[in-house]
């Protein structure tokens, strides 16, 4: 070994030997340090196999939620409504399958579900005006209460309906109508749409334009929505300038259009007023190419569905009809 | 109490194999508890499995009932019953925020509907109420279904959950072992460093008395004392070693001044040889001439009584007497009546040389003539009054001796009627006598050669003899002259 160095060592060892207390109570704090790091280890493994990270809070119901919309996005917001509300009322919530797509069977297996589980409430949301619920009795003759959100028939039997009045999204389409200038509203509907809900928004905002504005309303011949016939009924109309707007009810179709439009380049001729939205819309609306975009607020239509469901519960009493207020989201063009 | 250097070394190595195993005794637990929740993962899975296969027993149990009323398979129904049920209360049973604990739930609501279905099944069965029976079977049947389902998702979970937490454990297990393998490097590190810092400071003071012995090897004795003074082995060595540098240093230091101290008296030893081989070849030399001289004299005795010249044979006589006591008492102890004979033959030998220039009286008052003397020493005393008394007197000199006893000693008092002793020079030469030392002395003798021959000889002689200083005193005599004292102790 090179003497210089030994020296050098040496002397480093002699320095240590001088600042012994501090040096040994430096490292002793390491050596400590490096303990406490493994036993956090041994402790974050012991946690994460017992899922001790877990909300283990206990709730004194359980309340089922049923979503038939097939915007994912609106049934997440929808169920994260009733999320939010439901442990307020001491209660956790449970979302459904949405397997059998069938909606009859859907509710049927959403019912059996709660009596078979002895539910202590059943939360629905749907775009269908054909939903029917009955009175649901669960075992040891307890009544489980049902509060529909969105659309249901007439005959339906909940303690609860949640939704938005097609009047007041009709009242804001036209206003948005009448402040964007457009002339020649056309409204598409598809041919197999299983509810008359296009047709009773479009007769809310005719309800209030002059006699001589009537909104066109372009059936599609294809029962889902296609895009070569959508490619030609916009080229149509981008054309002929016989449309300024397009009226569309789903957020499947707002996207399909608006994609479209971008596609043919004809968004200096037409733009898109859309009920329902999803992410997806959020994009043409910052984009411009969707104008306006009216819907009916899924997370406070989920939440004003479980307050309507505990109201049930507590009082025997809730809001036959609850009406949930429309907003708008705009974009800028 | 302070440990010996055994035990602190032992406690050292104790300390870090401590240290050591309680680092490897912390990373096997983590180790072993990655290990445990890997197997344990899928644990739940195998629970679903065996809760799905007992549901299964059950709902073909109560099947086998409704449509066989028999006693084995009422038996089957019941036992398998009680397995399920101990099965499903060792589910969740209360909704929860956590979904796969709500699944859990579900299943165990599930189960009970199931259960409470299959129940009024076969009671209404055993009953014989078969039409509510079937009803209440295949309510049980839907709940069955129900129940296999939520099985089924609760298992996917739990199985979605596993993968999970099997992949968060493999990247924690990987990151304990990794950071173990650091760790005990690191403090592997740390214990040896620890460990060859106590080492150094335990085995530090031997290196440095090693080299201190090496040094004292060298012949180096100015080395630092030690300042190590723990109470163990190395501080006792330590201890020793100091009191063996210091008596080291004390000895040195002695057998300097020792050194210093011989080579002084070596020097003095060499000068004194000197001197008395000096004196030596002096003597042999006044051995020689004498003996000639005395030869010659007695020759010329014989010659002059052979002639009829009895003065001269006299003389000659009386100057080889002189000579030959000189000789033989010069340095030497003699008698008090030996020197008075000695100084008969000197007043002889003087008187035959000044005549009637002087005269000679003795007056002894005591019978102590044998007190003992050194040789040589009233001779000088006769012939300083004749040279220095009567320089100046060409007739009338006047020596008076006197030996009386006062007593204690023999006084021997020489006078004379010179022009006396100077004060001053009388007071130099006794005080020179008593301080100054022999080099002084000689200077002295040499200064004083104007006031006596061999005064000065005689004073030391005389102090050295008795080994007092009252021995000799100069004084103003009665004939108004010089007085020389001797005060003999006659002891």
């Amino acid at each position: 070994m090179d003497f210089e160095y030994k020296k050098k060592s040496c002397t480093i060892l002699f320095i240590a030997m001088k600042k012994k207390s501090l040096i040994v109570t430096l490292l002793g704090l390491i050596a400590v340090s490096c303990f406490i790091y493994i036993s956090f280890f041994a402790y974050r493994i012991r946690a994460v196999s017992r899922g001790s990270y877990r909300d283990s809070r206990e709730y004194k119901y359980h309340v089922l939620v049923g979503v038939t919309e097939s915007n994912a996005d609106y049934a997440k917001e929808f169920y994260e409504g009733t999320k939010y509300i439901c442990p307020v009322f001491d209660a956790a919530v449970e979302l459904l399958e949405t397997s059998p797509e069938d909606i009859d069977s859907l509710l049927d297996y959403w019912i059996e579900y709660a009596r078979f589980v002895d539910a202590d409430g059943l939360i629905l949301y749907s775009g269908d005006d054909t939903l029917s619920s009955k009175k649901l009795i669960g075992l040891h003759e307890k009544e489980i209460p049902v509060v529909i959100a969105g659309e249901c028939s007439t005959g339906s039997q909940q303690v609860s309906h949640v939704t938005s009045s097609k009047y007041e999204l009709g009242k804001l389409a036209f206003q948005e109508i009448i402040d964007g200038g457009w002339k020649k509203p056309v409204a598409i509907v598809r041919k197999n749409y299983q509810s008359d809900q296009p047709y009773r928004i479009i007769s809310a905002i005719e309800r209030n334009m002059p006699q001589q504005k009537k909104i066109k309303i372009h059936n599609l011949v294809s029962e889902e929505v296609i895009d070569d016939e959508v490619r030609n009924v916009l080229m149509q109309y981008a054309q002929n300038d016989s449309a300024d707007v397009i009226i569309t009810f789903t957020a499947e179709e707002t996207n399909l259009i608006a994609q479209t439009i971008v596609d043919q380049n004809i968004t200096d001729k037409l733009s898109v007023i859309g009920f329902s939205g999803d992410k997806k819309t959020l994009d043409y609306i910052k984009k411009g190419i969707v104008s306006a975009n009216i819907y009916a607020d899924p997370w406070e239509m989920g939440a004003a569905s479980a307050e309507e469901l505990f109201k049930w519960k507590s009082s025997g009493f809730s809001n036959n009809y609850r009406q949930i207020v429309p907003k708008i989201r705009r974009g800028t063009k | 109490m302070k440990l010996g250097i055994r035990r602190r070394l032992i406690l050292l190595y104790i300390c870090a194999a401590v240290v050591e195993c309680l680092l490897m005794f912390t990373i096997s637990a983590a180790v072993w508890a990655s290990a445990n929740s890997l197997t344990d993962s899928y644990s739940s899975n195998i629970k679903m499995e065996d809760l799905s296969k007992i549901s299964s027993q059950v709902h073909d149990d109560l099947y086998a009932y409704m449509h066989m009323k028999s006693y084995d398979n009422i038996n089957n129904y019941l036992r398998d019953k009680a397995l399920l049920k101990k099965m499903i209360y060792e589910l969740n049973q209360v909704p929860s925020g956590d979904r796969l604990l709500l699944s859990e739930f579900s299943v165990y609501k599930f189960a009970v509907t199931f259960l409470s279905y299959s129940d009024s099944a076969v009671f209404l069965r055993r009953s014989g109420d078969n039409v509510e029976a079937m009803e209440n079977y295949h309510n049980a049947e839907k709940a069955y279904t129900y129940l296999t389902d939520s099985i089924f998702r609760l298992n996917q979970i739990y199985l979605f959950d596993n993968i999970q937490r099997f992949k968060s454990i493999r990247n924690l297990a990987g990151k304990v072992t990794i950071t173990g393998i650091l760790i005990v490097m690191i403090v592997s590190l740390i214990v040896v460093f620890i460990l060859s810092v106590f080492v150094a400071t335990i085995t530090q003071p031997l290196t440095e008395i090693s080299e201190s012995a090496n040094q004292l090897a060298q012949r180096n004795f100015d080395i630092p004392l030690f300042t190590y003074n723990k109470k163990d082995e190395i501080g006792s060595i330590c201890r020793a070693f100091n009191r063996m540098i210091i008596s080291i240093r004390e000895y040195i230091d002695t057998i300097w001044e020792k050194a210093i101290r011989e080579n002084e008296l070596r020097e003095k030893e060499m000068k004194m040889n000197e001197l008395y081989q000096e004196a030596k070849l002096d003597a042999l030399q006044n051995q020689i001439n004498p003996h000639f001289l005395f030869n010659t004299l007695n020759t010329g005795a014989q010659l002059a009584m052979m002639e009829g010249s009895d003065r001269t044979c006299d003389f000659l006589e009386k100057v080889a007497d002189f000579y030959r006591y000189n000789i033989q008492f010069s340095g030497n102890e003699s008698v008090l009546s030996d020197e008075l004979n000695l100084l008969e033959s000197y007043v002889y030998i003087m008187k035959v040389r000044f005549g009637e220039r002087f005269t000679y009286s003795t007056e002894i008052l005591t019978r102590r003539l044998n007190v003992s003397i050194p040789g040589m020493i009233l001779q000088p005393l006769v012939e300083n009054c004749i040279k220095y008394g009567f320089k100046d007197m060409p007739k009338g000199g006047k020596i008076h001796l006197k030996i009386q006893d006062d007593g204690k000693n023999v006084v021997v008092t020489v006078s004379d009627n010179g022009p006396g002793f100077p004060e001053e020079k009388r007071a130099e030469l006794l005080k020179g006598v008593s301080d100054k030392n022999s080099e002084d002395m000689i200077d002295l003798q040499e200064k004083d050669s104007g006031t006596g021959v061999g005064l000065v000889n005689v004073i030391k002689r005389l102090k050295l003899y008795y080994k007092t200083e009252n021995v000799f005193d100069i004084q103003k005599s009665e004939f108004g002259g010089t007085c020389f004292i001797i005060k003999l102790n006659g002891e």
